[in-house]
């Protein structure tokens, strides 16, 4: 197995091992008008890959902008490596296109699955971890990277619901996918914190049994609770600042870790630029204090 | 135990059609002390999930049409829109391509005959601002051509450049409807028919109306006619073109993205 931290060729504007946000049309022209330098400062930017996927206009326009000044993470949607019935090879064509065009730093994906029967159902659906599932996602993964001629992260799901047939747990099927193909992790430790309340899993056990070394980034985002009858579910929405409780899991992350790099993530009920940074201050100020104790032991 | 191609052909089912018979046998039910959801539940967040956010893409690519129907009525037309016709790839910035024959049999929209093309123009409206970029042409290069070539040149227009007819105003309509103070605005359908070019030369997409011998000619010139071929073409149909003035209008709008040779 390659090294995965060193596969590939992320050399371009590595990201920084600090916070960085991720990148909305509503704030383009602040983001410009700002500049590179502004305090507190952005440390980088990650994109959804496909909305960067159309041929021209405005999305290329400001990213190529952008992109001068910042380094940048492209995070897709839409490959579904767990997809039993093949990876959409125009998609994956489309991917590399815009992946030459930016050369983003990093490059990821998500454990999970989106098309069947060529039908895109734009949501991350769970997979059963099974054997079967193992080789499918990984010879995806593998197929993937070959493509690229880099390394990709793949991140951990949210989830609602499991399947029967699942014979392994969550951290050791992410393990083996990480061994077998050299991919990194993107640990979303929101959805650790979401999946294992959906589940009554332990989430400081799930991020213990995680290799360290794997780790590429690391998602925050916010999350809602719906209540049925009395119980709570979490719902992974992106609609929110990060919990208390998930700003918890996070240091413990970190503790255990070190400083990674690390997305604010808002999808839903855009708040305005500032706010995004302030959480982005937020994982600053816990992503120093770790790497200050690394320099100091 | 089914394996993961009919799992996730049975998952899918259960999010289109409802029909959960085959996949919940495959779901772990849970233990009611820990989140208490039934299966038939957990299956409902997903559906709820696919439905919500791909009707809210419908509503960002379809802004007007929604204003036209109203939020309530729009909500209901894309969720069938959606089980009709799901996206086939995951770039959803041009869903719903399948929108205008959509509205043509749906009924519940008789009323608003229009809708359809209102919904073709926010399309190809969609499909400019998401087009190639043009380069920017200096018009000098066509001055420069020996006027006996003049007929063989094969004029390219904007490369994210779309045309549409109607027989409605349709760009009053869309006009009109821009804001949601707007929407009240009454247009007289009795405007009649409209021809236009809808194209984007920076960011900004921008909305041409033409007269219907121009709208023929940036046809020819779309098809790649040459400007011979097209001449011939148009003065058979409008006596009255005047190639000229035509392309003087192209010029005076920039919307010339270069230039080639019939060989």
């Amino acid at each position: 197995m390659s090294d995965p931290l060193t596969m590939g060729n992320n050399n371009f504007d590595p990201i920084p091992t600090n916070a960085g946000i991720g990148l909305k049309p509503q704030h383009y022209e602040e983001i410009l008008s700002l500049g590179p330098d502004a305090s507190p400062k952005i440390g980088w930017f990650e994109v959804h890959t496909e909305n960067y996927m159309g041929a021209g206009g405005p999305p290329h326009y400001y990213l190529e902008k952008i992109r001068q000044d910042y380094p940048l993470s492209m995070h897709g949607v839409g490959l579904s490596l767990g997809t039993a019935d093949g990876l959409n090879l125009d998609h994956l064509r489309g991917v590399k296109n815009v992946v030459d065009r930016y050369q983003p730093a990093l490059v990821s994906e998500h454990i999970s699955w989106s098309i069947a029967n060529g039908v895109y159902l734009n949501d991350l659906i769970p997979l059963p971890y099974t054997a079967e599932t193992l080789q499918i996602t990984c010879a995806h993964i593998d197929q993937i990277q070959n493509f690229l001629g880099r390394q990709i992260l793949v991140e951990n799901p949210s989830s609602y619901l499991l399947f029967k047939s699942s014979n392994m747990e969550e951290p050791d099927f992410i393990n083996e996918i990480l061994g077998n193909t050299g991919c990194g992790l993107l640990l979303d430790v929101n959805n650790v914190y979401v999946s294992c309340q959906n589940h009554g899993w332990d989430a400081r056990d799930y991020i213990s049994r995680l290799k360290p070394e794997t780790v590429g980034e690391i998602h925050l985002a916010g999350h809602s609770v719906k209540e049925w009858r009395g119980q709570s579910l979490r719902i992974d929405d992106h609609g929110s600042n990060v919990c208390n409780e998930v700003w918890a899991l996070y240091d413990y992350t970190l503790s255990l870790m070190g400083p990674k790099p690390t997305l604010i993530e808002w999808d839903n009920n855009i708040p305005a630029l500032m706010t995004l940074r302030q959480e982005a201050e937020r994982a600053n100020t816990l992503l120093n204090r770790d790497q200050c104790a690394k320099n100091s032991g | 135990m089914a394996g993961l191609f009919d799992i996730q052909d049975n998952f899918l089912s259960a999010i289109l059609e409802s029909r959960n018979d085959a996949i919940v046998d495959e779901i772990l039910e849970h233990d009611l002390s820990v989140g208490g959801l039934s299966v038939q539940e957990r299956l409902n967040i997903y559906r709820n999930n696919t439905f919500i956010t791909l009707k809210r893409a419908l509503a960002q690519n379809f802004p007007v049409l929604c204003r036209l129907v109203g939020q309530q009525f729009f909500d209901h037309m894309a969720g069938e829109y959606v089980q009709k016709h799901p996206p086939i790839t995951p770039l959803l910035m041009t869903y719903g391509v399948k929108m205008p024959e959509f509205l043509d049999d749906f009924d519940a929209a008789g009323s608003l005959p229009y809708l359809a093309d209102v919904a073709r123009l926010e399309h190809l409206w969609n499909m400019s601002f998401n087009g190639p970029d043009s380069e920017g042409f200096d018009l000098e290069e066509l001055n420069k051509v020996d006027p006996e070539k003049f007929e063989d040149i094969i004029l390219k227009l904007l490369p994210n450049m779309q045309l549409m007819s109607s027989i409605y105003p349709v760009l009053d309509i869309w006009l009109a409807n821009q804001t949601e103070e707007g929407a009240s605005t009454t247009v007289n359908l009795e405007r009649g028919p409209c021809h236009l070019a809808i194209y984007r030369k920076a960011q900004e997409v921008e909305i041409m109306p033409l007269d219907p011998a121009s709208h023929a000619f940036f046809g020819l010139l779309g098809a790649g006619k040459t400007l011979g071929s097209a001449l011939v073409q148009m003065t058979g149909k409008y006596p009255a073109f005047n190639l000229q003035e035509a392309l003087q209008n192209i010029m005076r709008n920039n919307l010339i993205a270069g230039f080639e040779f019939a060989k």
